[in-house]
Formats: C-alpha cells, sequence, structure tokens
C-alpha cells in the first residue's frame, strides 16, 4: 500500500484548460504531461527516484518514516520504520518481489502479487501519462476537496480497473485519483489526493499524498525528493527469502517439517 | 469573567465537544459500516432518536452511555467507545485514582502521562462454570486452589454481576471477562478476592499483581494498555503447549522464538491454548497459520467492505521452520475475535482439532480512533468470511470436541479441556510412546 504511495505520478499545469469548454480527456492529459517536467528536463530519461517521508496512520500513536527507492535498472525497494515494530520493506529486484516484515512474517511475493509488483515499478518509467490509462472520458466539471475539477473515467492500462482521477481546472493538476487495488486475491478501493505541489529537480510533484481506505486514513509528507542520483543502493535479497527462492527451485530437496508424522 | 459566567462558559463548551462527539460517532459508522442496511437498523433514525439524549450531555461520562447504546441498535461485536482514562498512562504510585488522569492532562505534568505502568497478573484464571466463578488455573501461588469458588472481586459480588446477564451464552462470556479483566493490572496493585474453598469455607485473600512472564503492550494502535503473557512449554514428554492471552506485539518475537524451538525440538503434538485471548492483531494469527500451513493460496477467511475485499492470506514459513504433526488448538467461551479466526480457519481448513467451548463470536475486524472529547471510538471495519464463506461473527467456533466442565474435576486439579486435548495428541501416536525419538 505504502509502496503504492510512492509511486505517484508526477503531475503540472502550465496549460490549464477553459473552465466553460468540457476538454477531451487527451488534452487534459497532454496538458498535465507537458507540464510534468521543465523545459530543462524534457528529454532527461527519469533513471531513479529517491523519497522520504513520513506517514501519519489513523491507528498509529506516532508516525513512521518512509525511505523509497525506485531504480530504472535494479527495482525498487520501500522501507517504512515503525515505531513499536520495527523495519518493514516491500522490494521488487526485476525479477522477485518479497516483504521483510518481523510482524507478519518475510515471504515471497509470487503469482499475482509478483506481478502487481512488476506493474507498479513499470508505471513509474511510462513517459507519456496516457499510456496509463485507456478509455479515458471526461464525466465533466465536478468539485474535488473544494477545488474545480474535471472528473475523468478511465481503465488503468496495466491492471485493466476502473479508475477516477481528478484534474483542476485551473492549472490542470491532478488532485484526486480512485482506484481499485489488487491485493493478493482481493482488491479495494483507495481514494488518493494529492497537494502541495513543488518542483524538485524539474519535476513537479505533490508534497502531501492522502489515502483513505477500509475506512483508514494514512498522510504521507515527502521531506526529501531526489531524482537521476548518481549512487543508488544495491538491491540484495536477504537471506530469509533466499531461503523461499531455494524452496520454491527445488521442492523434491526441501528439508523435513518438524513433527512430520510417521507413516 | 464572574464565576457564574466561567461556569455557564465551561458547561456550554462542555455540551458543544460532546454534541461533536456524539456527530463524530455517527458519522464514522455512517461511512464505514460494512453492511449497507445497517444490519436491518435505519442509521438515520438512530441519530434523531438519540440525538436529544446526547444534548443533554455535558462531559463525556454523560455521553458514553448514550453513544454505547446507540451502537448497541446495530447488533454487532467490537463496537464501543473506550473512556479517555483507560489511554493515561499515569503512574500510580502518584495517582491510585485513575479518573484523575485526564484532569491531570491539563495541569500539563506531561511527563506522567508517557510512563507506561508495567502489567502484573494474580496468577489465577476464572470460568463460569455450573452457575459459578470456578477458579480454573493456578499458576505459581499455594494460596489459592483450583476449583475454589469466587463470591466477590474488590466488594464486587459475582453473584449480583452475574444478573445482569439472562442470556447463558452472554453471562459465561462476561463474567469469563470480569475475572480475567480483574487478574491483570498495574504492577504491585493488589485485588481483594473473596473465595469459597473445595469444603465451602470463606478465603479471604489479598492478591498481588506480579510481573511474572507478563509483558506490557503499551498503548499501541489506539488500544489501552494491557498486560499479555506468552508461554511455551513442554507439558509431557513429546507435547508442547503454547498459550498466550492476547494477539499483540509483544507476543510476537516470543511466537518466533517458540516455532523456532519446536522445529529443534521436533514434538510429537502441539497444543495452542487460545482460553481467555479475546484476539488482537490479525496479522499475528496470519503468521502462526504460517507454520502450521505448507500449502500455499490458502487464507483464514475474507475481509470485506464497503471499499473491497481482503482476504486473511496465510504465508507459509519454509519448511525448516514449520510445524506438520498433529496440533490440538483449546477455546472457550472467552475466545474471540482473532483467536476464533485462527482456530475456525484452521479448522475449516482441516490442519486442527479444536477442543474446549464455544467461542465468543465476536470476529469482526475493527479499528479505533480518537473523538473530540478524548475518548476513542472502536468501529466496525468490515464483515468477515470463512474460508468456505460461512460467518465467525455470532455463531464463533464450534469445537470439534466439546468438553464438558465439571467444578469437581478442578477440585482435583484437572484440566479436561487440556486432558481432552493431550488424550488426542497420544492418540493419534497408537504405536509409538510419545517423546520416543526416531
Amino acid at each position: 500500500m505504502i509502496g503504492l504511495m510512492m509511486m505517484v505520478q508526477f503531475g503540472c499545469a502550465k496549460h490549464s484548460v477553459k473552465a466553460k469548454e468540457i476538454p477531451t480527456a487527451e488534452s487534459i492529459f497532454a496538458a498535465y504531461q507537458a507540464a510534468s517536467v521543465s523545459e530543462e528536463e524534457r528529454d532527461v530519461e527519469l533513471l531513479n527516484l529517491h523519497t522520504v517521508g513520513t506517514v501519519e496512520m489513523a491507528l498509529m500513536p506516532e508516525p513512521f518514516l518512509v525511505d523509497s527507492w525506485i531504480i530504472h535498472d535494479k527495482g525498487s525497494q520501500t522501507i517504512l520504520t515503525i515505531p513499536g515494530i520495527g523495519e518493514v520493506s516491500e522490494v521488487y529486484n526485476l525479477e522477485y518481489a518479497w516483504a521483510v516484515d518481523p510482524t507478519s512474517g518475510d515471504r515471497l511475493k509470487e503469482g499475482a502479487e509478483l506481478e502487481y509488483s512488476q506493474k507498479e515499478f513499470e508505471r513509474t518509467f511510462v513517459k507519456d501519462y496516457s499510456q496509463l490509462y485507456s478509455e479515458a472520458t471526461v464525466l465533466g466539471a465536478d468539485v474535488f476537496e473544494e477545488q474545480d475539477v474535471w472528473k475523468i473515467s478511465a481503465k488503468d492500462a496495466f491492471n485493466g480497473s476502473k479508475a477516477t482521477l481528478y484534474f483542476t481546472q485551473e492549472g490542470s493538476l491532478l488532485v484526486g485519483e480512485h482506484r481499485m487495488v489488487e491485493q493478493g486475491k482481493g482488491s479495494m478501493k483507495m481514494k488518493m489526493s494529492y497537494g502541495e505541489y513543488q518542483w524538485v529537480n524539474g519535476f513537479y510533484m505533490p508534497k502531501q499524498m492522502t489515502i483513505k481506505t477500509m475506512g483508514i486514513k494514512q498522510e504521507l509528507t515527502l521531506t526529501e525528493v531526489t531524482v537521476n542520483n548518481e549512487e543508488t543502493p544495491d538491491i540484495v535479497i536477504p537471506e530469509s527469502i533466499q531461503a523461499f527462492i531455494d524452496e520454491s527451485k527445488q521442492p523434491e530437496e526441501q528439508p523435513e517439517e518438524s513433527g512430520t508424522p510417521a507413516e | 469573567m464572574t464565576n457564574v459566567a466561567l461556569w455557564m462558559w465551561l458547561g456550554c463548551s462542555g455540551k458543544k465537544v460532546q454534541m461533536e462527539t456524539f456527530e463524530a460517532t455517527w458519522t464514522v459508522v455512517n461511512e464505514t459500516f460494512p453492511y449497507e442496511d445497517f444490519n436491518g437498523t435505519n442509521w438515520n433514525e438512530v441519530h434523531d432518536a438519540y440525538l436529544p439524549l446526547a444534548k443533554k450531555a455535558k462531559t463525556a461520562d454523560d455521553l458514553r452511555p448514550v453513544l454505547q447504546d446507540m451502537l448497541s441498535e446495530l447488533n454487532v461485536s467490537h463496537m464501543a467507545v473506550i473512556p479517555e482514562a483507560d489511554f493515561s498512562v499515569m503512574d500510580k504510585n502518584a495517582s491510585n485514582d485513575s479518573s484523575n488522569s485526564a484532569e491531570s492532562k491539563d495541569d500539563g505534568n506531561d511527563e506522567s502521562e508517557t510512563e507506561v505502568v508495567d502489567q502484573g497478573w494474580v496468577g489465577l484464571s476464572a470460568r463460569w462454570i455450573e452457575e459459578q466463578l470456578v477458579v480454573t488455573s493456578v499458576d505459581g501461588r499455594e494460596d489459592v486452589q483450583m476449583g475454589w469458588v469466587i463470591d466477590s472481586i474488590n466488594d464486587i459480588s459475582v453473584a449480583s454481576r452475574a444478573e445482569r446477564f439472562s442470556d447463558p451464552r452472554r453471562q459465561s462470556f462476561y463474567m469469563g471477562r470480569f475475572a480475567e479483566g480483574r487478574f491483570y493490572g498495574d504492577i504491585n496493585d493488589t485485588v481483594e478476592v473473596t473465595f469459597k474453598d473445595a469444603e465451602g469455607e470463606v478465603q479471604e485473600r489479598t492478591l498481588t499483581y506480579e510481573k511474572g512472564h507478563v509483558m506490557t503492550t503499551g498503548t499501541s494502535f489506539n488500544l489501552p494498555s494491557t498486560g499479555v503473557s506468552f508461554v511455551h512449554q513442554q507439558i509431557e514428554p513429546g507435547i508442547d503447549t503454547i498459550a498466550f492471552t492476547s494477539f499483540m506485539m509483544p507476543i510476537r518475537d516470543p511466537m518466533t522464538e517458540a516455532f523456532e524451538q519446536i522445529a529443534e525440538l521436533k514434538p510429537q503434538g502441539l497444543i495452542v491454548d487460545l482460553r481467555g485471548n479475546p484476539g488482537g492483531l490479525i496479522v499475528l494469527g496470519q503468521k502462526l497459520s504460517g507454520y502450521l500451513i505448507s500449502e500455499k493460496g490458502l487464507d483464514l477467511g475474507e475481509q470485506i467492505t464497503r471499499d473491497g475485499n481482503l482476504f486473511l492470506d496465510i504465508h507459509p514459513r519454509p519448511a525448516s521452520l514449520r510445524y506438520a504433526g498433529p496440533v490440538a488448538f483449546i477455546v472457550d467461551e472467552t475466545s474471540a475475535s482473532t483467536s476464533e479466526v485462527l482456530a475456525g480457519g484452521l479448522q475449516e481448513l482441516g490442519r486442527i482439532e479444536v477442543f474446549g467451548q464455544q467461542t465468543a463470536g465476536k470476529a469482526l475486524p475493527s479499528g479505533v480512533r480518537e473523538l473530540p472529547n478524548g475518548d476513542r471510538l472502536q468501529y466496525v471495519l468490515s464483515d468477515l468470511k470463512t474460508p468456505s464463506g460461512g460467518r465467525y461473527e455470532g455463531e464463533g467456533v464450534i469445537p470439534d470436541h466439546p468438553v464438558n466442565r465439571m467444578r469437581s474435576d478442578y477440585v482435583q486439579g484437572i484440566d479436561p479441556e487440556m486432558a481432552a486435548a493431550i488424550k488426542w495428541i497420544k492418540e493419534q501416536y497408537p504405536t509409538k510412546e510419545i517423546g520416543e525419538t526416531e
């Protein structure tokens, strides 16, 4: 869930649309896309993104820290440092995806979960925003968190799920997004809102993000954002995860489980 | 400002925050309750019915019963208003009156509020058996015996407390919780208990909450600080038991260590004792199930909210850490929530056999959030289905092996539920001595 938050798309708006005419989804996407990156950075490929921030969550007495890397040729890792719980990480190394979690237990993500991690990673590097969605239709003018917006219905090109997007009429900023997120075998509607946009190394990004799902609200505040860093961390498979990988490769040589009843 | 004006101002501002609290409570439920028909209740009408009562409330103490009654209209578990005082972890050496804690907050005495008081236990458990509150286990003390009957705790009459409940199942649950709740407390505090012994003689004891193996949760996840214990032991040669009193964070590491030891010791049977366990973090239940299940893609159930569904996936641990031998779970009428999801889910999956009593049937996932007046609202986040699509809420878990409890057993020092589980474990190895190594 947190990993998802960190992979929010960049957004901006130098080319605002006329409020009295309902624009096409393509024109809104184009305006958003055109202004996402400054003139100087427009031809620069995104190689990596590093974000640091804090998350406040309704059930947690203290905010927790988030440190996330998305690296084009290595993968992604999001590390949460949660008071009273410890360090929890969600990692994808271009081949495997895993979670390190002292509470629920470390685990290798397989099947739909691995696919989800892969798609979320790939989503970050899509340059043309319109490629993220298909069947986009402007539903009309609306109000989202006291802002006049254009409401767009679309289908997520990566997983086929429905999404509703809210762009400000003045400024064409992406300020809201409702979409279904696949969670293992289930799926959950998430309502995200973005605010306090700021320029970061030529990219215009929201500093504040709010996610609401299952009646629980999370608020993410980014304190540090850098792109195309010269040095990036290596993504190393921990021993606990390697054990799962080995097991999945050699099922016939599994160690015996304790307490196996005698035949 | 005159004293009268100040008094009037305080009265008005008190009422205002109580009204805000009333509206906030109603709204949270309105926006999150998983059943769109509000369990057959017209939630708008409920608002209008309770509004006049809420308007009369000047303090949180006035409002709390109004909110509790309003929430009870929904007829589900896990709907409660928890007093702010329960979250104020004052050092009781400084103040023994917990009702003062909220006032002290305004004194700017913040240092004492951050001090978590270690919790202790008196070493007893008791259950409602044959219309009496019977001591069912005694740990580490010789001045109380199993099978004694409790007449009062801190001058609260057990009989008068029991009269509040007409439904036997509710009575059994709440009387068990009544005892359990008073047998844990701030370390070195005491509780006065009056017993009748096996001969019917009155025995009065002042019992001290002692540290023993009790860990303290702290006020995590917006829940009050409580004591929790986790005990892993070999009860007989070849049979290990794990008993823990809630699924809260302090049991996480002991659980990991216990299963590492089990993987090493390779007992021929395992008993998981969830009696008296009211639940907690479901993720810890999922973790435990991962030590017992080898098949991928299984779950303990499905959470269903207005926003979608979420399966309580079981993630099998590596084979070297999994336990594949026979497993018995013991539950009773005070086992609730995550205890029911874990025991019921593994039972449906055919991995365990369940012994004891029908569980509480209070199993809906919930969250806790702060209200404008400082109290906390516990509210249902989702419906919950078993792996086969049934429900834990209401019916609870029905044991495969129901055990008839009689006081006379406990007087003889016998725990009939544990005895039944041990007997079953031994039956799984009819041709081999328990404890015999390969």
